[in-house]
């Protein structure tokens, strides 16, 4: 009868106003949610009358969403390799600060200067000493902080390995249950909030772009064409090291790659799963830090070899260690790598370690101490070390203070390269991130759904009302 | 359905992100106007790193050079100094040998040979002059005595010439004890250093050659003369009054004619010092013009920098303005 549809249309008028405030109350409360998709609700007529719940939408611009996905990878990538050249900087010297290894290398020249003012003052070469001592030990310092920061890369590499892997674990069940809820009538948006959010996490590390399969399922692939997880996720590996030398390099085989599914990915450890924090944390550990260690590396080859001639010091003998020594032996050409770790002191000249002082003013070989007021050998020391002269490593003619002074400038250069990066990567980041907000939940929009479906819900039980007076006046008859 | 809604989390990122960066600006002015440096210098300089780098460099450098020509000015003086007082001597000594005549008797030999004697003293303690515990005039030996005393030399002397008699005789031993490669004075007078003289850097590609020792031969015949007066009233030799007599004339030209060497040797000290000074002013020069060209390098301009300060003050506050505003603006407020 007309009368009873009328009021199964009400009732359905009035549950689908009901699932309405629902949709609705369930936006407002998530209005501040990161990944949140706005849902809304599609109603359509029924088929034997009145309106039918459809099914819940949920938005999500695809394409700004892999923008920002790819933008969210650079932007971390970047941070991580400019706060790492920031400690680099740190530990080397910046310009115009004391402390760099550039300023200790001048310090040296100055106390050269001094002592041979008044070669015959014990407190002048103890002075001189303590300047040297400074320096080996500003090197040392350096290169250590150079393969901490190594070792630090190393761990963020495997951190991020672990993460990856349970994240794709996670994707993967997620799209299960997807699966499952859609096949079983449910709504999945919920479930599709969580998997965005998973995948967000994973294109910091790598950025990915998320392939549609049907029926709720995705595929995660990079922008390079590198497969993580379609059907099966990949499984990632990874050796970490807790100790990292300088001789320790992919090439040398004592530091690991990253392994896909078992099979090492490719020659250079990373492949194709570039982008991210992870690509990040590989040019930070094989590139940029070997680079500045080899830096450091060279600076103390010319410092060392700068002393070990026999025109400097006469009491040399050709091959023979001079003023600053390789962990007490002479410069080998072959052992450079790691050297800033093993400068020191030559022993004839340090008094902890059984030599005399004067042998700064007399020479490395002096048997007895010569004349008091000789300052030739400083002053020679001080032209060795102020002479424009080509390193084996660095063909260009400098002195040791500006070939410091110009590794430290190179090491700012590529931070300020890497700070240029990431300020165009934030701009970029914060543009798109803008426009997927723009996406997300506005609450004066749904304050205004809430009015409608105040007044369809209020319309409905009107119609319900007026029904069952028309059904009452039945009854009277 | 068309986009007809802009999300509430638009707005928000945006009003973040806009605060976070003005407030970051502003804190970055204020440390640069209060500490009137650039705050990042790295991104300041750019590739002028090296150069900042080398001023500082050519300053510490030229701090340390001006405090070392400092100590040598000091030296050179007291050189100057102590041969100012061999020189007063050497006079003193030829003023009194010369009142010796034909016409002397022993007890005025006798005075001018104690004259003699007491200037010849002098002389060798002049020499031994030390300056802040290190000896002057003794080369790079900065420690020994540069000659033996007075008393020793004279003792040596006096045993090389006992026996001979005539003056010539005498004259010729002195030569050969005083001025003999490897003689006596190279052996027990001198006792300083004959290696090398003394270098000291005076600026970065500039040393002083202070080329004076005792062992200087313009030192050599004064003391040679001086010691011939000393000789020629000693009592103990053999000796007739006119032998002494010629000595001590004798002596009183070689005085003389050292006055000549010796006014030579002072003004090759004088040419040393005058290098130091030039060598000290054009430091001082260089110190001050370098110290500009770094300020210009790393100092802030603070009037510019103020002006950016209140520039980004307002910016700030328009932007808490709005953000209040904003967060009024919202159909929920008007459903109450």
């Amino acid at each position: 009868m007309s009368i009873s549809n009328s009021l199964n249309n009400a009732m359905s008028g009035m549950n689908v106003a009901s699932r309405m405030a629902e949709i609705v109350s369930s936006n407002v409360a998530n209005s501040l949610t990161e990944g949140y998709g706005r849902r809304s609700l599609g109603a359509q007529s029924g088929g034997l009358g009145g309106v039918e719940v459809g099914s819940v939408t949920r938005f999500v611009d695809r394409g700004v969403l892999a923008d920002r996905r790819v933008a969210d990878g650079r932007l971390g990538g970047f941070e991580f390799l400019v706060s790492t050249m920031n400690r680099v900087e740190d530990a080397v010297g910046r310009a115009g600060e004391s402390g760099s290894i550039s300023s200790r290398i001048v310090a040296v020249e100055a106390a050269l200067i001094d002592a041979a003012a008044d070669p015959s003052s014990v407190s002048r070469l103890a002075s001189l000493s303590d300047r040297m001592t400074d320096l080996t030990d500003g090197l040392y310092t350096a290169s250590k902080e150079v393969q901490q920061l190594r070792v630090e890369a190393d761990t963020s590499i495997s951190d991020q390995i672990q993460l990856l892997n349970k994240s794709l674990e996670q994707v993967d069940s997620l799209n299960d249950d997807i699966q499952r809820s859609i096949a079983t009538g449910n709504d999945p948006s919920s479930l599709m909030d969580q998997r965005q959010v998973v995948i967000d996490k994973i294109s910091e590390i790598v950025p990915v772009r998320e392939i549609d399969r049907g029926r709720g399922q995705i595929a995660l692939m990079t922008p390079t064409g590198a497969t993580l997880l379609d059907g099966q996720p990949a499984v990632f590996g990874f050796v970490q090291n807790s100790v990292i030398t300088p001789d320790m390099t992919l090439a040398s085989g004592g530091l690991s790659g990253i392994t896909i599914n078992g099979a090492p990915i490719a020659t250079d450890g990373l492949g194709k799963l570039t982008g991210g924090t992870l690509g990040a944390a590989f040019q930070a550990r094989d590139v940029e830090l070997v680079n500045a260690q080899e830096g450091l590396d060279a600076i103390a080859a010319d410092l060392i070899e700068r002393f070990q001639s026999p025109t400097v010091d006469p009491t040399l003998a050709a091959g023979q260690a001079g003023l600053l020594t390789d962990s007490g032996t002479a410069f080998d050409p072959l052992n450079i790598t790691g050297l800033s770790q093993r400068i020191a002191l030559n022993a004839a000249v340090d008094p902890a370690q059984g030599g005399v002082l004067t042998n700064f003013r007399d020479g490395i070989n002096a048997t007895a101490p010569g004349s008091s007021g000789d300052s030739s050998l400083l002053q020679s020391l001080r032209f060795a070390l102020d002479e424009p002269s080509a390193s084996g490593t660095d063909p260009t003619q400098q002195s040791a203070a500006s070939r410091a002074s110009n590794f430290e400038s190179g090491i700012g250069a590529q931070r300020l390269n890497y700070d240029a990066e990431l300020s165009f990567s934030t701009a970029r980041w914060e543009g798109l991130k803008e426009a997927e907000a723009a996406g997300g939940v506005d609450t004066d929009y749904e304050m205004q759904m809430l009015l409608r479906v105040e007044q369809s819900f209020a319309a409905n039980a009107r119609v319900i009302q007026t029904v069952n007076t028309l059904m009452q006046r039945l009854m009277e008859i | 359905m068309a986009m007809i809604s802009t999300g509430d989390m638009r707005q928000y990122f945006m009003n973040q992100r806009n605060t976070s960066a003005t407030k970051t600006e502003l804190s970055t002015l204020v440390q640069e106007l209060t500490s009137g440096r650039v705050s990042d210098l790295t991104a300041h300089l750019g590739s002028d790193q090296p150069r900042l780098a080398s001023l500082d460099r050519k300053l510490e450098l030229l701090a340390t050079f001006s405090q070392s020509n400092l100590a040598t000015s000091q030296l050179l003086g007291t050189m100057q100094t102590a041969m100012g007082s061999v020189d007063s001597n050497r006079s003193r000594a030829t003023d009194a040998l010369l009142t010796v005549t034909q016409a002397s008797t022993e007890v005025n030999i006798a005075q001018a040979g104690s004259v003699a004697q007491s200037t010849f003293e002098a002389v060798v303690s002049g020499l031994n002059t030390r300056l802040g515990g290190r000896s002057v005039f003794g080369g790079n030996d900065l420690d020994a005595r540069p000659l033996a005393s007075a008393d020793v030399m004279l003792a040596d002397l006096k045993a090389t010439v006992t026996g001979l008699t005539t003056g010539p005789d005498i004259s010729a031993a002195l030569d050969v004890w005083f001025d003999a490669p490897g003689g006596a004075f190279e052996t027990i007078g001198y006792q300083g250093d004959t290696g090398g003289f003394l270098e000291r850097s005076v600026s970065a590609d500039e040393v002083v050659n202070i080329d004076l020792r005792a062992d200087d031969p313009a030192f050599r015949n004064t003391l040679k003369a001086m010691a011939l007066g000393v000789l020629a009233a000693d009592t103990g030799m053999a000796l007739d009054i006119e032998t002494r007599r010629d000595m001590q004339q004798q002596a009183a030209t070689a005085l003389l004619g050292a006055a000549g060497s010796l006014a030579g040797v002072q003004g090759r000290v004088g040419f040393l010092e005058a290098q130091v000074d030039e060598a000290q002013t054009r430091t001082a020069a260089e110190e001050t013009s370098f110290g500009i060209a770094r300020n210009l390098l790393v100092s802030a301009d603070p009037y510019e920098t103020a002006v950016r300060l209140e520039a980004v003050q307002t910016q700030l506050e328009t932007q808490f303005a709005l953000t209040a505003r904003l967060s009024r603006l919202s159909l929920a407020e008007y459903l109450r």
